[in-house]
């Protein structure tokens, strides 16, 4: 802490002729509950200017900038080109997976010196594997500023109307975890729940393009990308498979609607909290989401559903959850990137990032927040943090957000009833065209 | 000083169309000729992209897309349903001929995403959608019509707002047909379907003409709504030319191959012009007239 007080002065006092300095931050949410990501920043700030007033600095830190809610693909652009066309920003707040493009594109700054400079007071307590996300070619772009897990959320007074004992119901998620119940054990339930009228649909997964599908591929123990040669690769045999299991579940099945892609968010969650749909695919953030926009309680939440990984296939693939931390990052234009990088250290404080956590349903950082009282009172922090060990994060490549679109696309097809060969023969030729060597098809 | 005179005075809009036109357009034409991603590096890869377009799977749905979305709007509201309203509240009385024009602006006057918008939620396919709402309360069940019926509700939401265009333009045609050619038919005994037939459609040629060609480059160019209400999908079954074009130079950040899409749409709608020109007629609106007044 005392290393840390001595940067703080040090660096201030190289600018000590300013008398105010405004630090641009953009976050992202785009989920409502998650404006801590911003608010942290200014908390930091003021705790940076009572230290500087207490030591008789004359100078101001001032956060500016937004928190953004339209959603991912706006505030990618607005990021690009802002970035692009000049404007002043210290601070961006974005997916891991960003950084791979914008690392490459130069629009971000390595932060390796600034991490090893504050390790010892700071950093030494994040958690180890968040890190790996983190990265571009071996060197650390962002700081993480928050986590979760996918859960697979199920809704267990169906299980109840079924005729699953408390045992069975309470059990389920161990024995998911431990491949016993597989997703095909899942898809006889949800027919059953479905044919006796207890739920409309089995499945719910979200209806705007993301990365929670990647789950049921590693379930299905595809590997769709090489890290050693940093390309994708699409096994034709292997996503035929995985289409057709979109295509079953949509129309031969018929658990999950075919019309679930371009279903409005506010639809989906609210089918969801009202017990229309015995499994959802989603996020631990929903259940701030739940709690502060769809008027449920923790009571409500906690009756309703058991959360387990997402089940493997017999005889193949893990049970699993993805994360997707979110960061902060420096840009190669900002004006005072030390003072940056000392806000988001400060705002990285365990107690600040708590807060964030608890308000948006996210996981804890650091090992520090576990011990805080906060996170065992949280029923969702400490059965999202059960899900960790089986977690896994997508790459941080600068064609992912390409490639992930071409997969989506591919879904939706699926999805709607078109021939799942057919779908993945076409995803393969658009993949080929628009990743060109930097996707193997392997037929 | 006198030569220039001219071009002093057309200065600023020349300047105007230079540099929000003009340019625009020659680098848009060399980006097209380049892989431009979201490095913005100018890196010349030839026709690549031109290749690309014509082995994408996508693209023949998206010129059936293009070609019904255009043609269907355009027909149905642009100048379908904006011919018969201004050929209606021409023959009704002013007062009320204005209401109804009134009313039939108003959803231009209405800013795009909040028509979007609103188009959202009053179809939105659960029963708080306000149509369902309605259909609830008579004991139907919701319907998503978003999802069943894509193509048709970009069609409606785009022609609500198309429609009034073509009513400005045609009843200010209309009005300024000379009344005595109405006179003299109505004393001929010609219904007020003859009236129409034989003298209004044929006095207002060229002004058809103009809605036609003129709607037809809007709607080619257009697809906020579309993107608003649908983003192209469900599936890709509204994903139009225009929209396909920027889905892939600003979600995807394929500059290069949005470029080379955007071209192409540039030169379908100047064929689509010259086409129409050719149709109406239009040699003869710009000949010398044949007889001198004095």
């Amino acid at each position: 802490m005392r290393k840390l007080l001595l940067v703080i002065i040090l660096t201030i006092g190289l600018l000590m002729f300013a008398e105010e300095i405004t630090i641009t931050a953009w976050t992202v949410g785009p989920d409502n509950p998650s404006y801590y990501r911003f608010d942290n920043l200014k908390t930091a700030a003021e705790r940076l200017n009572k230290i500087l007033k207490d030591l008789g600095v004359d100078l101001t830190v001032k956060v500016d900038g937004y928190f953004d809610t339209t959603d991912w693909s706006s505030f990618k652009q607005k990021v690009v080109f802002g970035i692009k066309s000049g404007q002043v920003v210290d601070i961006i707040c974005s997916g891991h997976d960003d950084i791979g493009a914008w690392a490459k594109a130069g629009y971000i700054i390595p932060l390796d010196d600034y991490v090893k400079k504050y390790w010892d007071e700071e950093y030494y307590d994040f958690i180890p594997s968040l890190w790996e996300a983190t990265k571009y070619k071996g060197k650390i772009y962002g700081i993480p500023q928050d986590t979760e897990a996918r859960p697979f959320y199920i809704n267990k007074q169906v299980l109840k109307k079924l005729g699953w004992s408390d045992e069975e119901i309470n059990s389920l998620p161990d024995r998911i975890a431990r491949g016993e119940f597989t997703f095909e054990d899942f898809i006889e339930v949800a027919k059953e729940a479905v044919e006796k009228g207890l739920v409309e649909w089995g499945l719910y997964h979200r209806p705007k393009a993301g990365i929670d599908y990647y789950q049921l591929m590693i379930s299905m123990g595809i590997d769709f990308y090489d890290e050693e040669k940093a390309v994708f690769v699409y096994n034709v045999k292997e996503m035929k498979d995985y289409f057709k299991l979109l295509y079953d579940l949509a129309n031969t099945y018929k658990i999950l609607p075919k019309n679930m892609i371009g279903t409005p968010w506010t639809s989906v969650h609210k089918d969801v909290t009202s017990g229309k749909v015995l499994a959802w695919m989603g996020g631990t953030w929903n259940w701030a989401e739940w709690k502060k926009d769809y008027g449920k309680t923790e009571e409500e939440l906690q009756d309703m559903f058991i959360l387990a990984p997402v089940p493997k296939f017999k005889g193949r693939g893990r049970p699993n959850t993805l994360s997707h931390p979110i960061v902060y990052m420096i840009p190669s234009t900002s004006k005072y990137p030390d003072i940056a990088f000392l806000l988001i250290t400060l705002a990285s404080a365990p107690e600040l990032n708590m807060r964030h956590a608890v308000e948006s349903g996210h996981l804890p950082i650091r090992w520090q927040q576990t011990v805080l009282p906060e996170y065992t009172k949280e029923f969702i922090m400490v059965e999202g943090t059960k899900l960790l060990p089986y977690s896994g994060f997508i790459p941080n490549d600068d064609m992912f957000n390409l490639y992930n679109q071409i997969i989506f696309e591919g879904m939706q097809m699926a999805e709607s009833g078109m021939d799942p060969e057919k779908v993945a023969e076409d995803v393969a030729k658009r993949l080929k065209s628009q990743l060109k060597d930097r996707v193997v098809i392997v037929e | 000083m006198k030569r220039l005179k001219p071009l002093l005075l057309l200065f600023p809009l020349l300047a105007f169309v230079i540099i929000f036109f003009v340019i625009p357009v020659v680098l848009t034409v060399v980006i097209a000729f380049t892989d431009m991603d979201y490095s913005f590096v100018w890196n010349f890869v030839g026709f690549q992209n031109f290749r690309d377009i014509s082995t994408d799977f996508i693209i023949p749905r998206v010129i059936a897309n293009t070609f019904i979305y255009t043609f269907g709007t355009l027909g149905l509201f642009n100048l379908g349903t904006a011919l018969l309203i201004s050929l209606l509240t021409t023959s009704i009385s002013d007062r009320w001929g204005n209401f109804f024009r009134t009313l039939w602006m108003l959803p231009r006057l209405t800013p795009s995403v909040v028509y979007g918008l609103l188009w959202l939620w009053m179809f939105d396919p659960t029963e708080y959608g306000l149509v369902n709402f309605i259909r609830g309360l008579f004991g139907l069940p919701p319907q998503d019509w978003l999802h069943s019926a894509p193509m048709w509700m970009v069609i409606f939401a785009n022609g609500f707002i198309g429609a009034s265009m073509g009513m400005l333009v045609f009843t200010a045609a209309i009005k300024s047909i000379p009344e005595d050619y109405y006179r003299a038919a109505r004393i001929d005994g010609a219904s007020w379907f003859m009236v129409v037939r034989r003298i209004t459609l044929p006095l207002i040629k060229w002004h058809l003409l103009f809605v036609t060609a003129y709607q037809t480059l809007s709607l080619l160019a257009s697809f906020e709504y579309i993107l608003i209400i649908t983003d192209g999908g469900p599936v890709y079954r509204t994903e139009v030319w225009a929209l396909y074009t920027y889905h892939n130079a600003f979600s995807h950040f394929r500059f290069g191959y949005g470029a080379a899409l955007s071209i192409i749409l540039v030169i379908i709608g100047v064929v689509s012009a010259l086409v129409y020109m050719k149709f109406f007629g239009f040699e003869s609106l710009m000949e010398k007239p044949k007889v001198e007044v004095e």
